[in-house]
């Protein structure tokens, strides 16, 4: 039995983008980034893995919004058609920087890489990215799981409105069965935010796991015996494993995942805000927006007078020390347990994806490195998933998880504050009509007046009505993604994210007086439809 | 922050019954919401301490006609005194929303929408659950330790 369990669970999240003109604007230009710099360069070095001979089991969590880009045709296609391009990119920087042999190294290594990039699209996944990991998900190395449907913060919704937290899981579950054909065993809650009302619903809804802020197994009632180094039972027999704080941070990284070694790229830095337009203009979305193109030459130290050129024989050099370092202060801890603890302890090292390789160029080698010299150099930590560990430790203390996320100071400050509480305010109203609707709906499938039972299949069948319901619905759920809190928050996305927010409950509304008034338009529910393409199969009957 | 959307209206709200809800933000700050329906505030702003327990705090005197009252319902005695203490918020024109400063962590509150005129005097609109807010620390006692075994539905391998 190995002296301690190492569970590297990767949570991949975007709001849905999808342009629904010929060419993709900036926000879905969001999606290709981290397709090109995380997704595609993560199934590399897993198929890598796999072909030495490295035990490998890490748990990805994709968020049903990103399923859903991932499963949409068109953008499978804008995809390929930005890879191509950037590779066009790649090699015209090579030309250009023919002349300068510091900047040339580098080009030659980004166009290699978005070669890799190109192979592992076209030729490994045939453009469908989720076929690659369902194929890593059956030979074992990747244990998939989802979270809510749109990414909803949770806590602030099931205080507003049970059923729309009702509604989010298991909109989210059914989207995951839908795209890979079971049920997940976990189930990720955004921003790892936790609170006791929502054990019932996980419950009911059938998660086997969640992960959970170390903090909210430290302050349980009664506290965790063993505390984050083992899962506890929630009342409902849901299992919640903390995330390990102590070790939250990557070597080389600062909390928020940004790189802060010397030899590591700096990612500030773009040729898109460098080059003139018209060599970047066949790269680039419409209407002159300038997106980054991954193609960065400058490394975050070099202020004494040094060079500032990206060395990426150094930086890679520096991602195996760290790599190295990580491994062995999580063997140092598992060995100081193992006289504490009746079984080895596990650490949950959860990261939001998008570090490795979007906003910290080494980090996908750096997981590669870690996990190579987790199987060929040591004898104490051993790789496992949580669904895993439960089949080997069954046994585990009950008790009641503290509300708690991983945001600032533990709790939902990031999420709540003065600047939000309208949007409260509306989700909840907007999920109360919602429920209200929904009763109206069945009453009305039953063929009454509203007095006699429901129609179980009230709100799901093909009838105008219906599908109108369900249109306001995916609305709803859409309004309620947490991304929009987030962005707020961010003078650069602020004006993006409280467009959207408008945008889908302004939808909602329109939509549920048209139901109200039992005169629903047609045509608007059909572009609607046409206009997101995500969640069909909304079942509202979480509603009720 | 205002409302960018205080003029969205949705059908049927005329026939919810109004309703406070309550979200603990952090061990000692809450927010209140509360349905638009007939007969409560309709959109955002801040509210303004009027009163802790029997004691008046600064503040201008209402001139609205909603308030909303929050109150401590943790049921523990400190210095032999039950600890009922309350909260009044006088709430503006058009409020959707409040956040609420407590003085401890851990409490159980629930509050209470109200409105106050002259001819029906002071008529509560809506309560809330009661809500326990986080504590800052473990909880103490040791508490007895329980196990389980659990299975969800023979997903693990």
């Amino acid at each position: 039995m190995a002296g301690g369990y190492l569970s590297i669970v990767l949570h991949a999240h975007l709001p849905y983008v999808r342009s629904a003109g010929r060419r993709p604007d900036a926000s879905e230009f969001w999606f290709h980034e981290r397709a090109r710099e995380c997704y595609l360069p993560l199934i590399r070095i897993l198929d890598g893995l796999q072909r030495d001979g490295v035990r490998t089991r890490i748990t990805l969590s994709l968020s049903p919004t990103l399923i859903g880009i991932l499963r949409d045709p068109l953008i499978q296609e804008r995809l390929a058609e930005h890879v191509d391009r950037m590779v066009e990119l790649s090699a015209r920087e090579l030309n250009r920087t023919a002349l300068m042999p510091e900047l040339r190294n580098v080009a030659g290594t980004y166009h290699l890489r978005l070669l890799q990039v190109h192979n592992a699209l076209v030729q490994r996944c045939g453009g469908n990215l989720l076929r690659a990991f369902a194929e890593m998900e059956s030979r074992g190395q990747l244990e998939l799981i989802t979270c809510p449907a749109s990414h909803a913060f949770l806590p602030g919704l099931v205080a507003m409105q049970p059923q729309a937290a009702r509604c989010q899981v298991r909109l989210g579950l059914d989207a995951f069965e839908r795209a890979f054909g079971h049920r997940p065993a976990g189930f990720w809650l955004p921003e790892c935010a936790y609170s006791p009302e929502l054990d019932d619903i996980l419950g009911r809804e059938g998660v086997g796991y969640i992960i959970v802020d170390g903090r909210a197994l430290e302050h349980a009632s009664p506290p965790a015996f063993h505390g984050v180094h083992a899962p506890v039972y929630c009342p409902s027999g849901v299992a919640a494993f903390g995330r390990d704080r102590t070790g939250a941070w990557l070597m080389g990284c600062d909390a928020f995942g940004h790189p802060t070694d010397p030899a590591y790229r700096d990612n500030s830095t773009d040729i898109a805000d460098e080059l003139p337009s018209d060599y970047l203009r066949p790269f680039m979305p419409d209407a002159g927006v300038r997106v980054g193109t991954g193609i960065r030459y400058q490394r975050i130290g070099g202020e004494n007078g040094e060079s500032r050129s990206y060395a990426r024989i150094e930086a890679l050099d520096r991602a195996a020390q760290h790599a190295e370092r990580w491994m062995r202060e999580r063997m140092g801890r598992a060995q100081s347990a193992a006289g504490t603890m009746d079984r080895p302890p596990v650490f949950v090292s959860a990261y939001d994806m998008h570090v490795f390789g979007y906003r910290w160029f080494e980090g996908i080698e750096f997981l590669d490195y870690l996990l190579r010299k987790t199987h060929f150099d040591q004898q104490v930590l051993e790789t496992i998933t949580p669904a895993e560990y439960l089949g080997r430790h069954r046994c585990n203390q009950m008790t009641v998880p503290a509300a708690s996320s991983w945001g600032k100071r533990g709790y939902f400050e990031e999420w709540v504050d003065q600047e939000t509480v309208w949007v409260y305010h509306h989700l909840s109203r907007a999920a109360r009509v919602m429920q209200h609707l929904t009763e109206v709906v069945a009453a009305d499938h039953a063929g009454g007046n509203g007095k006699g039972r429901a129609d179980d299949s009230g709100g799901n069948g093909d009838d105008l009505s219906s599908r109108a319901l369900r249109a306001a619905g995916r609305q709803l759920v859409l309004a309620q993604s947490g991304d929009w809190l987030t962005m707020m928050r961010s003078p650069e996305q602020k004006s993006y994210g409280r467009e959207r927010l408008e945008q889908h409950l302004s939808n909602f509304a329109r939509v549920a007086w048209q139901i109200g008034a039992k005169r629903i338009n047609a045509v608007e529910i059909e572009a609607l439809e046409r206009e997101w393409p995500i969640f069909e199969d909304i079942r509202t009957d979480a509603y009720r | 922050m205002t409302d960018p959307l205080g003029e969205l209206k949705y059908p049927g709200e005329s026939k919810l019954v109004p309703e406070v809800t309550l979200l603990p933000v952090s061990p000692r700050r809450l927010l209140a919401t509360w349905s638009a329906a007939p007969g409560s505030p309709g959109h955002n702003g801040n509210g303004r301490r009027k009163r802790n327990g029997r004691r008046r705090h600064g503040g201008k005197e209402s001139n609205g006609h909603y308030r909303l009252r929050v109150r401590e319902v943790s049921g523990v005695d400190i210095l032999e005194d039950r600890c009922n203490r309350q909260w009044v918020y006088e709430l503006g024109e058009g409020q959707t929303g409040c956040m609420i400063d407590l003085d401890r962590p851990g409490l159980t509150v629930c509050a209470e929408l109200i409105r106050s005129s002259r001819a029906n005097g002071k008529r509560p609109l809506a309560r809330s659950r009661r809500v326990r807010m986080p504590l800052c620390e473990a909880p103490s006692g040791d508490g007895r330790i329980r196990w389980m075994i659990c299975e969800q539905q023979g997903q693990y391998p």
